[in-house]
C-alpha cells in the first residue's frame, strides 16, 4: 500500500516538470510532484547586495559540486571535458539560467538528412512550432519576430530589451561585415507581464532575479498548477521508479526531509529531472525484470550525452559603457555560423550571444591563460575590463556520441547514499573545429565593432550549462528510449519530458525547446486519457 | 561550517590576519592610482564581510594562512596550488572590490536598478538591414 496516490507523478519541479504539471492541472488531472530541493524566495537572491559576486562563486554557483546545497547531489565529472551546471529546487535550473529564449532551427531536426551525421528527430520544426508559440506566451518572452534565420512566427508577447551601447556597437560591426545579428530574445519581461515586474537591467540574472522579471517556473508555472490542485512535495529525493510484475511503471520511492522513506503510487509517472538526473534515476531503478536499468531496452539510457562546449571572446572598448548593467540574458545573438557551411572542415556550427561584462570580481577571476593576474597587472586588468567590455558567448552544436555518457559512480554517493552520477564526456574533433573557427570569427566581429583588444579561451569547461540527450526520442526501442511524445517505448505508463529526449542538441539554448516538447508531451498524455 | 560556528570563535586570529595582510598586498599592491589591500585594512572588516557571505572559505583560508604564518613575506603565488589560489583570490579580491573607495576609483558604482527605456531597443535603424535580408535558414 503506497503512502500517497495520484493520477500523475512528476519527478522534478524544474522547467519541464512545471510545464507538464501546469498543463495537466489545467485539464483537471491530479498531479503530485516530488522535488529534492526547496522553495526559494526572491529575497534570498544576492543580486541587489554588495556581496553578489562573492556569493555567486559559492552558495549561488551554478555547479552543484561547488554549491553543495543539501538539495544537491554530487557529480563525478573528473572524466568530463565539460562540467555540468544545474540547480536543484522549485524552479530547477530556471532559477539561475540566463533565460536566452531560442527556437531550434529547422535543420536541427534533420542533421542526418542534411549533414550525413548523427540522426534525424522523429519530428520536424513544424510539429513543434505551435508549442513554441504557446511557451513564448506562457513564459513571457521578449524579443522581436522577423529574424531571417528562422521561419516566420508570431511576435513575442513583449518588445525586446535594450541591446545597450555595446550591442549597438556590435550590431553596427556586423552590418559592416554583412553578418547576421538579431536583438536578443529572452524569457525576461520588458513590460509588466502577468504579475511580473519588468527587468531593471541589474545584470544578475544568473544568480536569481530579485524582481521576478526573468521567467523562472517557480513564478510562471507552479503557482498556477498549485492553485489548480497540484501537490508539490519539496525535499523529497527519489531513489527509484517502481514497476509492477508486468513491468509497468507504478510510481516512485522517495525519502523526505524527515529521513522517512515513502512511496507514491501513480497511474502515470513522468521524469523531469534533466539529462543527468533522469538517466541516473533510470539506472538506479534496475530490477530483476530490468537488469540494465529501467527503460533501457535500447541500451541507450545515459548515452549520447551532449553538453554544448562553450567559450567566450571578450572585447575591450575605449569608451565607458557601464557594461556591468544590462540583462544576462542576451543583448543580441548571431546565427551567422550556426548552419553547416561548405569548406570550413566541420559540420554544424555555433550560436553566439552577446552579454555584459560582469562586475570587478568577475573580471579579477577571469583568466585566458589559466593563471590569475596579480599585482599591477590585476589592477590594470580590472580597470580595463569593468564597464568597457562586451562578451560573445559561443555555444557549440556537439553531435551525440555513445561514448559520452551518464553512468552510476561506483563509489560516490549522495546524502541519502544513492549512487552519484558519473559523466564521461570528450569534446569531439568536429566540436573542437567549430570552437576554433567561431572563436576566430567572434574576434573579427569584436574588432570590426571597435574593440581595441580581445581575449578568449579555447574552451571553458566550467560552462556546461546544457546537458542533453541521454534518453533520446525515436521510432522504436531499437534505436531510442522514448517516442516523439516522451512515452518510454518499453515501460508502460512512464514518460520522460526533459532535455534527455533530445536527438541532437542544436547550438542554441535549449530551454524553449524543452518547454515546447514538455507541453507537447502533456497534450499527448491528456489526449490519450480521453 | 555554519554561521553559528563562526560566531562562537574569532573568524581569524590576529596572527592569521597579519599574515593575510602581507599576502593580500602581493595580490593587490599600492599603485599610483589604487590603494593596496593593507591601505584598506582589508584583512579585518572587509575580509569578515566576505567570510560572513562565504563561510565555506573560512577553513581553507585558515589552513592556507597557518602554513605561512612564520614567513608570509617569502610567499609567492607560484608556491600555491590551484585550490589555494582560488581561495585566496576569492577572499582578497572579493573583499577589495566590495570597498566603496575602490569601486569609485575603477568607475564602478555597483549593480543598480534602472528604468527601461520606452523608446525602443536601441538599434532600430541598424536592424532594417537584417530585416531586408533573405531567409537564411535551411529549408527541410
Amino acid at each position: 500500500m503506497a503512502d500517497l496516490s495520484t493520477d500523475v507523478l512528476i519527478v522534478g519541479a524544474g522547467l519541464s516538470g512545471a510545464v507538464v504539471a501546469r498543463r495537466l492541472s489545467e485539464n483537471g488531472i491530479k498531479v503530485i510532484c516530488l522535488e529534492q530541493g526547496v522553495r526559494h524566495n526572491r529575497e534570498d537572491y544576492r543580486g541587489r547586495h554588495r556581496d553578489w559576486e562573492i556569493a555567486a562563486l559559492g552558495p549561488w554557483h551554478a555547479s552543484p559540486n561547488v554549491r553543495r546545497n543539501p538539495a544537491d547531489y554530487p557529480i563525478n565529472d573528473t572524466e568530463s571535458a565539460m562540467k555540468p551546471l544545474m540547480f536543484n529546487g522549485v524552479g530547477g535550473s530556471t532559477i539561475l539560467y540566463g533565460a536566452h529564449w531560442m527556437r531550434f532551427l529547422p535543420s536541427d531536426f534533420r542533421v542526418r538528412s542534411l549533414d550525413g551525421a548523427a540522426d534525424d528527430w522523429p519530428i520536424t520544426y513544424s510539429d513543434i512550432e505551435p508549442y513554441y508559440n504557446q511557451v513564448d506566451i506562457d513564459f513571457g518572452a521578449s524579443g522581436i519576430a522577423g529574424d531571417p534565420a528562422y521561419p516566420s512566427h508570431p511576435d513575442y508577447p513583449m518588445p525586446p530589451l535594450p541591446i545597450n551601447i555595446w550591442g549597438e556597437k556590435v550590431a553596427a560591426g556586423h552590418n559592416r561585415l554583412g553578418w547576421h545579428w538579431w536583438p536578443g530574445s529572452n524569457a525576461i519581461a520588458s513590460r509588466p507581464y502577468q504579475g511580473r515586474y519588468p527587468c531593471v537591467q541589474r545584470s544578475t540574472c544568473g544568480y536569481g532575479c530579485n524582481e521576478g522579471a526573468k521567467a523562472s517556473v517557480d513564478i510562471t508555472h507552479w503557482p498556477i498548477a498549485e492553485s489548480l490542485g497540484a501537490q508539490l512535495i519539496t525535499e523529497a529525493r527519489v531513489s527509484r521508479i517502481t514497476h509492477d510484475r508486468y513491468g509497468r511503471a507504478t510510481g516512485a520511492i522517495y525519502k523526505g526531509a524527515d529521513g522517512v522513506e515513502r512511496s507514491v503510487a501513480a497511474n502515470t509517472t513522468i521524469l523531469a529531472a534533466n539529462a543527468v538526473g533522469t538517466a541516473r534515476l533510470l539506472l538506479m531503478s534496475h530490477s530483476a525484470k530490468y537488469t540494465a536499468g529501467l527503460a533501457n531496452a535500447s541500451g541507450l539510457v545515459g548515452k549520447r550525452l551532449m553538453m554544448h562546449p562553450f567559450t567566450r571572446v571578450v572585447g575591450f572598448f575605449d569608451e565607458p559603457m557601464e557594461s556591468w548593467q544590462g540583462h544576462w540574458g542576451q543583448s543580441l545573438y548571431s546565427l551567422e555560423f550556426a548552419e553547416t557551411r561548405a569548406d570550413v572542415g566541420f559540420i554544424r556550427g555555433a550560436k553566439w550571444n552577446l552579454g555584459p561584462s560582469g562586475g570587478p570580481l568577475h573580471a579579477a577571476m577571469f583568466s585566458a591563460d589559466g593563471r590569475l593576474k596579480a599585482g599591477e597587472d590585476l589592477h590594470s586588468h580590472v580597470k580595463e575590463w569593468v564597464g568597457r567590455t562586451a562578451i560573445w558567448g559561443i555555444s557549440c552544436d556537439d553531435l551525440p556520441e555513445e561514448d559520452n555518457t551518464v553512468s552510476l559512480d561506483a563509489e560516490l554517493v549522495d546524502a541519502d547514499n544513492n549512487p552519484a552520477p558519473k559523466l564521461t564526456y570528450k569534446i569531439s574533433p568536429n566540436s573542437e573545429a567549430i570552437l576554433k573557427f567561431n572563436k576566430a570569427r567572434a574576434t573579427e566581429s569584436l574588432e570590426a565593432s571597435g574593440a581595441y583588444k580581445t581575449i578568449s579561451n579555447d574552451v571553458m569547461p566550467e560552462y556546461g550549462w546544457h546537458p542533453l540527450g541521454t534518453c533520446r526520442m525515436g521510432t522504436s526501442s531499437d534505436n531510442s528510449v522514448v517516442d516523439q511524445f516522451g512515452a518510454v517505448h518499453d515501460v508502460e505508463n512512464l514518460y520522460i519530458v526533459d532535455g534527455s529526449v533530445f536527438v541532437t542538441g542544436s547550438s542554441v539554448n535549449p530551454a524553449a525547446t524543452i518547454a515546447a516538447l514538455a507541453l507537447r508531451a502533456a497534450d499527448s498524455i491528456i489526449k490519450n486519457r480521453k | 561550517m555554519i554561521l553559528e560556528d563562526l560566531e562562537a570563535q574569532p573568524i581569524l586570529t590576529s596572527h592569521q590576519r597579519e599574515c593575510l595582510a602581507v599576502v593580500a598586498d602581493k595580490i593587490l599592491p599600492r599603485t599610483p592610482e589604487m590603494p593596496s589591500a593593507s591601505d584598506l585594512d582589508l584583512s579585518n572588516t572587509l575580509v569578515d564581510k566576505v567570510l560572513q557571505s562565504r563561510p565555506d572559505l573560512v577553513e581553507p583560508l585558515r589552513k592556507l594562512l597557518d602554513l605561512r604564518l612564520a614567513s608570509p613575506e617569502s610567499l609567492t603565488l607560484a608556491d600555491l596550488n590551484t585550490q589555494d589560489i582560488e581561495t585566496l583570490f576569492q577572499v582578497v579580491a572579493g573583499a577589495y572590490y566590495m570597498d566603496p573607495t575602490v569601486r569609485r576609483l575603477i568607475g564602478y558604482d555597483g549593480q543598480r536598478a534602472l528604468t527601461l527605456p520606452r523608446s525602443g531597443f536601441g538599434a532600430e535603424e541598424l536592424l532594417i538591414e537584417m530585416m531586408e535580408s533573405p531567409p537564411r535558414y535551411r529549408a527541410c
